[in-house]
């Protein structure tokens, strides 16, 4: 799990990252417009704000663990940014000692268990292909034309990326150009094979101050029926 | 005198001369271009004009004015070469995009795999972690009845820096059946023999840690009979095994 943790650390540093890195390809549907050309700077300058907004809190990541709609785990930090802009993390639990059964059935958990902690490495793994996104690979995506822009008329633009990372693969990336703020990003991918399907789903939300911020981002890794949600809040200022 | 000497110093640090040379001031009015050599408590060393030394005694000194060195050229930003030359040994850490499994996969199949780690040579990093590189199946002979072993040989062909392929050969990775397994993941671990198989797991796969988490887990655990499986997100090492031109990644 501690690699699915430093994946939910990437998407920390995610409102800045996403769009910046995501505005190469929007940007170049820009160069041709001025106009445009403008939006892209404002936004840029938008985020970078935002982002060092977000170093001026304290807040609280819930991570849970839910396995066949069960919760197996709920872990809990105190976050913020250091100095250096990574974010610190404070566990609010105590440590509990692991439970472990003994004989035949508890050596089957035991196997178990560690298949499992495979598996959901290799899924972090792949997940990190995604977070945070690579502005080289939506531009290669969106050269190769499979890549395209959906606006809205509220102002809110959809970008959407197949074959991403992985054949078959969907990222999907939106913001809103008016407010300036990031609303969501989802990943569709696969494992091994595309009945393996992992998802990740990142809602953003916005604090009174209007800071934009990862209010939860849901893992889902169907084929074992695991889902691991992480959820920000508490945000305070420093 | 210490004191004077040091006030001295310190006055000669604060002045500065728009002149050529250093000047020394004497609390005569006299002053003196050439160059400061130095000074102890109860004296001044000065070379003037002609090359000449001359002794001051501190008291009849009035202040020293430096002139600023000359500032540094400006630096010259050392200039990333447009291509490097990878030496044959390079180790060479991918992650499979791709599955591959003895069963399914056949000898000459293609895989695609991404860089785990800086490509660097030279002190320049050529291609970055994510860069993705194809590779061939060499050998994929699934485990028979009476034979009992599979096997699963591996190449890395090419590698794609700023969108184009460039060819690379390299040492192969190879996975043997239950009957060779476990010599072959210890061969591994060690970083032994040919490209060493470093299991699928963990961290941001420093080379340490790489090799730390090596065998015992997914690859080396093949049974007898059973194909080999190396799954999507498997991190592998493999080594150039001839040196190689690439350009560097922009």
């Amino acid at each position: 799990m501690q690699k699915l943790n430093r994946v939910n650390c990437a998407l920390g540093l995610f409102t800045l990252t996403v769009v910046v890195c995501a505005l190469p390809a929007y940007s170049q549907q820009a160069t041709a417009n001025p106009e445009m050309q403008q939006k892209v700077a404002a936004l840029k300058q938008s985020l970078a704000e935002n982002q060092q907004a977000l170093h001026q809190y304290t807040w609280t990541e819930k991570m849970e663990t839910i396995f066949k709609g069960e919760t197996k785990s709920t872990k809990q930090w105190q976050c913020k940014y250091d100095p250096d802009g990574i974010v610190q993390k404070t566990a609010l639990d105590s440590p509990q000692p692991p439970q472990r059964k003994r004989g035949v059935k508890g050596k089957v958990i035991e196997k178990k268990k560690g298949e499992m902690k495979d598996y959901m490495e290799r899924v972090a793994s792949l997940v990190k292909r995604y977070v945070p996104p690579e502005g080289s690979q939506m531009q290669a995506s969106f050269q190769s034309g499979n890549g395209a822009m959906q606006p809205a008329a509220d102002g809110v633009v959809t970008l959407v990326f197949h074959d991403y990372a992985k054949p078959g693969d969907t990222v999907s990336l939106k913001f809103d150009t008016a407010a300036k703020k990031i609303q969501g990003y989802d990943v569709s991918t696969y494992l091994d094979a595309p009945e393996e399907v992992v998802t990740l789903r990142v809602v953003f939300e916005n604090l009174p101050d209007g800071t934009n911020y990862v209010a939860q981002s849901i893992l889902d890794a169907t084929a074992k029926q695991v889902q691991i949600r992480t959820t920000n809040s508490g945000y305070t200022k420093i | 005198m210490k004191t004077r000497a040091f006030a001295i110093s310190l006055a000669a640090l604060f002045i500065v001369a728009g002149a050529s040379a250093d000047t020394l001031k004497l609390r005569s009015g006299q002053t003196v271009e050439g160059t400061f050599m130095g000074a102890t408590t109860s004296q001044v060393k000065f070379m003037g004009p002609d090359g000449q030394y001359n002794v001051y005694a501190v008291a009849s000194v009035e202040g020293i004015a430096f002139t600023l060195p000359p500032p540094p050229p400006p630096q010259v930003p050392k200039a990333i070469p447009s291509q490097v030359n990878v030496l044959a040994g390079t180790p060479i850490y991918v992650r499979m995009v791709d599955s591959l499994d003895t069963s399914r996969t056949h000898t000459g199949d293609l895989f695609t795999a991404t860089l785990d780690s800086n490509l660097v040579a030279n002190g320049v990093v050529v291609a970055r972690k994510g860069t993705t590189v194809h590779g061939k199946v060499t050998k994929s002979e699934n485990a028979r009845r009476l034979t009992g072993k599979s096997d699963l040989q591996l190449v890395l062909s090419n590698i794609v820096i700023n969108g184009t392929a460039y060819p690379i050969s390299t040492s192969g990775f190879q996975q043997k059946g239950k009957s060779e397994g476990a010599q072959t993941a210890k061969k591994a671990a060690g970083g032994a023999g040919l490209g060493a198989a470093i299991g699928a797991i963990s961290g941001d796969a420093g080379k340490g840690a790489a090799i730390g988490a090596t065998a015992g887990l997914g690859l080396a655990m093949v049974k007898k009979g059973e194909p080999i499986r190396v799954p999507s997100e498997t991190l592998l090492e493999f080594t150039l095994s001839v040196p190689t031109t690439l350009p560097v990644a922009k």
